[in-house]
């Protein structure tokens, strides 16, 4: 039978109303059983796998491997420092794309004479910036959130830019005709309006920052997550390379899903969720 | 029509030259004048002799041609593998039920820190660029062509129910045609993720092609080198961007989403 998987459910008979319980069990039953390849194959790995495999070393051994990292106090630290190195540049790359793009949008001159020299930098792949940045400003703390920053950016300057251009002009003739001033055409009109074009770039710019840190760290072998990979690779630590892995994904999971979380809040007000 | 964008064009291309120029002659003054603070930061003359130099000598070509290659080489598995596994996802229903999440935990996993994991399998190969790049390229075809799966319209299925079609039929006639613009705006999108996850796993994976060439002119200190390849990378990106977009528009003239 070939129909696609969202085709409309065939009615149920009865058509009576289950209690919601019924519907969360079901939620948790097909989310596991979509877990469930993922699982098995967990499960066969550490059956079948040979904990010395240099290759593949079975789940039980990648723990084991985390949790000597984790003793030794490196892993905590490392989390951390990614952590802070991303938010913040998160935080940076945000304001500054906002204000950027704002300018862009809100001025076609600024759009035409810019435009093409900022596509150049924003095709220009975030990783190359790196090699760079550890040259000129040197190996530190500060060019870390500079190449974050830069390839963050471009995300949220866009999404702005395009967020600007839309703006309904009723919106412009009331904050005119309500003779509002600039603080308050900004925290009335503007920020609503454009919040969730920002949000947007900020979603897409997050897995961006988190790639952009690693490198750095992997690059420069600056403390954080990244290094930690790379010196275990360097070490032909397989179990410690995998564990570490799972905890980079986990780091990007959650991440993406305290985004998510703070997006519907922020836009909640608006009904947008 | 093109007449217009040729006008637009030219009053872009204007005042965006200008500015342009005008940032490049602010950085030359600015570098020529303060000589001794910025050690390792050239003047654009000075990028584009070195730039001009490793391009006669032939050793950005060479690294370009690498990259380009790997990149191509595992966008093309990517796509296939992504459409395939998109497909699966879109029409089978146990499939999507065993398979969906998983993949969803797989997919936010951050291409670089599969490198090491590449490098621990494959060592310092080109197998092990190839594998990040089809790992990390793959999920924009999976994504569009599950969406372009979704966007079928009933009506359509009904229409193929009626006709008494055969499977291989409605498959060809129907499905196929439906599903593909949506497959290959998402090809698109991953040709240029690869590219870029091309050049990461030549800098931590694979000493080879425009990512260890940049690495490589940090590391021996040739900040004119340094810059050459930054602005080659950037170039060959703008110039396969324009290239991927006139074949797609020539090839698949009915997409309206690969044409912007």
């Amino acid at each position: 039978m070939m129909t696609a998987v969202n085709a409309p459910a065939p009615a149920v008979a009865g058509g009576k109303e289950r209690p919601w319980i019924f519907h969360a069990a079901d939620n948790v039953w097909s989310a596991l059983q979509g877990l469930l390849p993922l699982i098995a194959l967990l499960l066969l790995w550490q059956m079948l796998g040979d904990s010395r495999s240099p290759y593949f070393p079975p789940p039980s051994t990648w723990a084991a491997a985390l949790i000597d990292r984790t003793n030794s106090g490196d892993l905590i630290p490392a989390v951390l420092v990614t952590l802070q190195s991303v938010a913040a540049a998160l935080i940076l790359a945000t304001s500054l794309g906002v204000g950027i793009g704002g300018l862009i949008g809100a001025s076609p001159a600024l759009a035409r004479c810019l435009g093409p020299t900022l596509e150049f930098l924003r095709t220009l792949p975030p990783p190359t910036i790196v090699p760079v940045a550890a040259l000129i400003i040197g190996v530190n703390e500060t060019m870390k959130l500079f190449v974050i920053v830069f390839a963050a950016l471009w995300p949220v300057l866009l999404n702005t830019t395009l967020g600007v251009r839309s703006l309904h002009p009723t919106l412009l003739e009331a904050a005119r005709s309500l003779q509002l001033g600039v603080v308050a055409r900004m925290t009335k009109i503007f920020l609503p309006a454009l919040l969730p074009s920002i949000l947007t770039g900020v979603r897409v710019a997050a897995p961006l920052a988190i790639i952009v840190s690693l490198l750095a760290e992997m690059l420069t072998l600056m403390p954080g997550l990244g290094a930690l990979l790379l010196m275990a690779q360097r070490n032909f630590n397989a179990a410690e390379v995998f564990g570490l892995l799972t905890v980079v994904g986990s780091f990007g999971f959650i991440l993406n899903a305290a985004l998510a979380a703070f997006e519907s809040w922020a836009l909640m007000p608006q009904g947008r969720t | 029509m093109r007449s217009m964008l040729r006008r637009a064009g030219g009053a872009l291309n204007l005042s965006a030259l200008a500015t342009a120029l005008v940032l490049l002659v602010a950085w030359e003054v600015g570098v020529r004048a303060a000589a001794t603070r910025f050690e390792f930061l050239p003047a654009p003359t000075e990028i584009g002799q070195t730039l001009y130099g490793a391009i006669r000598s032939g050793q950005i070509i060479g690294d370009a041609v690498h990259t380009v290659a790997c990149a191509l080489a595992g966008w093309a598995i990517a796509s296939m593998l992504g459409a395939a596994i998109g497909f699966a996802l879109a029409f089978s229903p146990t499939v999507h039920r065993f398979f969906n999440t998983s993949l969803e935990l797989l997919r936010p996993l951050p291409a670089v820190a599969f490198v090491p994991v590449a490098v621990l399998l494959f060592g310092f190969t080109v197998y092990t660029e190839i594998t990040v790049i089809v790992f990390a390229s793959v999920w924009p075809v999976i994504v569009n062509t599950v969406a372009g799966a979704r966007a079928i319209h009933p009506r359509l299925l009904d229409t193929a129910a009626t006709l008494h079609l055969s499977r291989t039929q409605r498959l060809g006639r129907l499905v196929l045609p439906a599903v593909l613009p949506s497959t290959i705006v998402g090809a698109r999108v991953s040709l240029g993720l690869a590219l870029v996850v091309a050049v990461i796993a030549e800098m931590v994976g694979n000493p080879a092609g425009l990512g260890w060439g940049l690495v490589a002119a940090q590391e021996a200190l040739q900040p004119g080198l340094m810059f050459g390849y930054l602005v080659a990378t950037g170039a060959l990106g703008v110039l396969l961007n324009a290239c991927l977009r006139l074949t797609f528009a020539r090839l698949f003239p009915g997409i309206r989403e690969i044409q912007q």
